[in-house]
């Protein structure tokens, strides 16, 4: 027989336990953060939930915990709500361990890649934003960027090839090269200029301008730059990015069609000082 | 001369500059329109002009990879993508982007533009 005079005292114990439960991962809906939204060849999902990797469609929600797999010939970009993007070329993997949007004000997102090539995006502006990259050897810390990496054996693959690393060695499992892509001080509109801040064993790399790329060799090493990625060098890492992918369509259509002229609206739009961008008066378009 | 034909352009194919998909996409089922409308090429060029004249210029490159990653041979999406990477000051990324493409493709007034925003493609 329950006590009045306890239950007060037992229902103060009981509530914390219960709120906790309740917000667990585990007794609450998975925190749906984005989509896939490009999905080429074999690409697969595992989590908590589904521990047998499956294969996934495009627009499949994506959640905390959620663990992204690509094969061979495949390719995954993932948008989430701020309309960030991280991209994954062939025979990669990445986990969305956490990822926090309050519109205008906070976004923080981190992940994991544990092999493979991968590019961040941001996404709109946050007036507190945050976003970290991790793999088994170091952190990349990013503000505002356009940022590519590779993990594993063709990291070192193309460290090999760069004059200033001079021939480290690197563990074809866990080295992890990193570059900066943008946007850099020279850029148009109103982005923020981009800066990642590549950390492990203690030091920090800053990357602050546009092809400067930091190198960590294997678990333990400290990051080697900043230096300059080379042509070849960057050349090869976007190819591990759009890989040739299985199932992907020929296309051809606009170019027999009205190729230049369509890329004449886009680059009409972008050049500088040109002023017709007032004639797109579509809602959310530029001011005239 | 040249921006008057680009001018002329702009005019001709305005209606595929009109928005084709949610401006400001804060929900799932906006970024599922974001994801669809790069699967047909045109629209999905058409999606990214408009991010680009918004200055989007990170969210034009994200959609025209999502038009490569189906579309892999698409001269326009490819040139547009090089073109929005010169655009960040990424003037590495958009020659090599510049360089898998073929200059007789495209017409003269349109790739001296180009080269205008990518002068590194000229050199490369």
């Amino acid at each position: 027989m329950i006590s009045i005079s306890s239950l007060p005292i037992k229902v103060a114990l009981l509530a914390p336990a219960l709120l906790f439960f309740a917000m667990s991962p585990a007794a609450s809906a998975p925190v749906q953060v984005g989509i896939a939204a490009t999905v080429v060849g074999d690409v697969r999902m595992s989590n908590a939930t589904i521990t047998k990797a499956v294969k996934i469609p495009r627009r499949q929600r994506l959640a905390w915990g959620d663990l992204l797999s690509t094969r061979k010939k495949s390719k995954l970009q993932i948008l989430l709500l701020d309309r960030s993007s991280l991209t994954i070329g062939s025979n990669a993997k990445l986990t969305i361990n956490r990822f926090v949007y309050d519109p205008g004000k906070k976004r923080s997102l981190t992940a994991t890649v544990s092999k493979g090539a991968f590019r961040f995006m941001s996404g709109r502006k946050s007036k507190k934003s945050s976003a970290s990259i991790s793999s088994s050897v170091g952190t990349i810390g990013i503000r505002g960027t356009a940022l590519d990496g590779v993990v594993g054996k063709k990291a070192v693959a193309i460290a090999k090839k760069e004059p200033f690393l001079d021939g480290v060695k690197g563990d074809k499992d866990s080295a992890m090269l990193v570059v900066l892509r943008g946007p850099g001080a020279n850029r148009s509109g109103d982005l923020d200029v981009g800066l990642a801040e590549v950390s492990a064993a203690g030091k920090s790399v800053t990357l602050d301008q546009p092809i400067l790329a930091a190198y960590i060799p294997r678990q333990g090493a400290q990051p080697i730059g900043p230096f300059t990625l080379s042509a070849s060098g960057l050349s090869k890492l976007q190819d591990e990015l759009a890989p040739k992918v299985a199932g992907a369509g020929n296309s051809g259509l606009l170019k027999a069609l009205i190729p230049a002229a369509v890329i004449g609206v886009g680059v009409g739009l972008l050049l500088p000082g040109s002023d017709d961008d007032c004639s797109n008066s579509y809602p959310g378009g530029p001011a005239c | 001369m040249q921006y008057e034909y680009v001018r002329g352009l702009v005019a001709a194919l305005f209606i595929v500059a009109q928005p084709v998909t949610a401006v400001h996409a804060e929900t799932l089922p906006e970024l599922d329109a974001m994801a669809e409308v790069a699967v047909d090429e045109e629209k999905g060029i058409a999606f990214a002009q408009e991010q680009s004249a918004r200055g989007e210029f990170l969210e034009a490159i994200a959609t025209l990879e999502r038009v490569l990653a189906l579309h892999p041979k698409s001269d326009s999406a490819r040139l547009l993508h090089a073109v929005n990477l010169c655009k960040i000051d990424d003037q590495l990324g958009g020659a090599v982007e510049i360089g898998k493409l073929k200059q007789k493709n495209f017409a003269p007034e349109l790739w001296a533009d180009v080269l205008t925003l990518c002068p590194l493609a000229d050199k490369e």
